[in-house]
């Protein structure tokens, strides 16, 4: 699977130990590499930055760069953030859906809930890390 | 010349090193555990809230440096 993961869920594997779910996924997609992958644009990167500590920053680059593809956001055409705006989506949010579409993500994994309730007709599925977990264990074909 | 040797790095530096990416993921979940992080003791619902000024920040930030 091609996952994008919002910033939350490297905030919660890394910084604030609200919930260990992100971590096992992270651990997972490290473990089965090149099974799963994953890839983010720059503004993810920037706000799990914003949230860690400067210790954790630093090594969260280092961890980014050797496991996942990082794009700068200018590479996502505008005209497809406008059409997420034009769903409902604030401007931000709408560039990360954008980018999921993009890259061609099968989903975009958040715990944030301006996603989880816009799930319908979307090009790739929106779950949480719970479920993201879930569907790595489905049978494959 | 230069432009073919900043493409050559730039291929390097996008290639996955899962080894290394595991190491410093062990050392990112040892800085977890002790603490001093920006949102620790919040709830989740108060870190994605968190998480979400930080967005809004960022984009407003982002969009007025766009020429």
């Amino acid at each position: 699977m091609l996952l994008v993961l919002d910033s939350n869920e490297y905030i919660f594997a890394f910084g604030a130990s609200i919930d260990p779910t992100p971590r096992s996924l992270l651990k997972r997609i490290l473990d089965e590499y090149p099974l799963h992958s994953i890839r983010l644009p720059r503004l993810i990167t920037d706000e799990v930055r914003r949230n860690l500590s400067p210790e954790s920053n630093r090594n969260f680059m280092t961890f980014v760069t050797g496991l996942a593809e990082i794009d700068e956001d200018f590479v996502v055409p505008f005209d497809l953030g406008a059409k997420y705006e034009a769903f409902g989506f604030k401007e931000a949010d709408a560039f990360i859906s954008a980018y999921a579409e993009w890259v061609g993500a099968d989903a975009l994994v958040t715990e944030n809930r301006h996603f989880l309730r816009r799930t319908d007709n979307l090009p790739f599925l929106v779950v949480t890390a719970e479920e993201c977990l879930r569907l790595m264990n489905l049978p494959r074909g | 010349m230069l432009a073919q040797a900043s493409c050559l790095c730039y291929i390097k530096v996008m290639k996955p090193d899962i080894k290394k990416a595991r190491k410093h993921f062990e050392i990112l979940c040892d800085l977890a555990s002790k603490g001093k992080q920006p949102l620790a003791g919040m709830s989740k619902e108060q870190a994605i809230k968190a998480i979400r000024k930080t967005r809004k920040e960022l984009w407003d930030k982002k969009i007025a440096a766009r020429p």
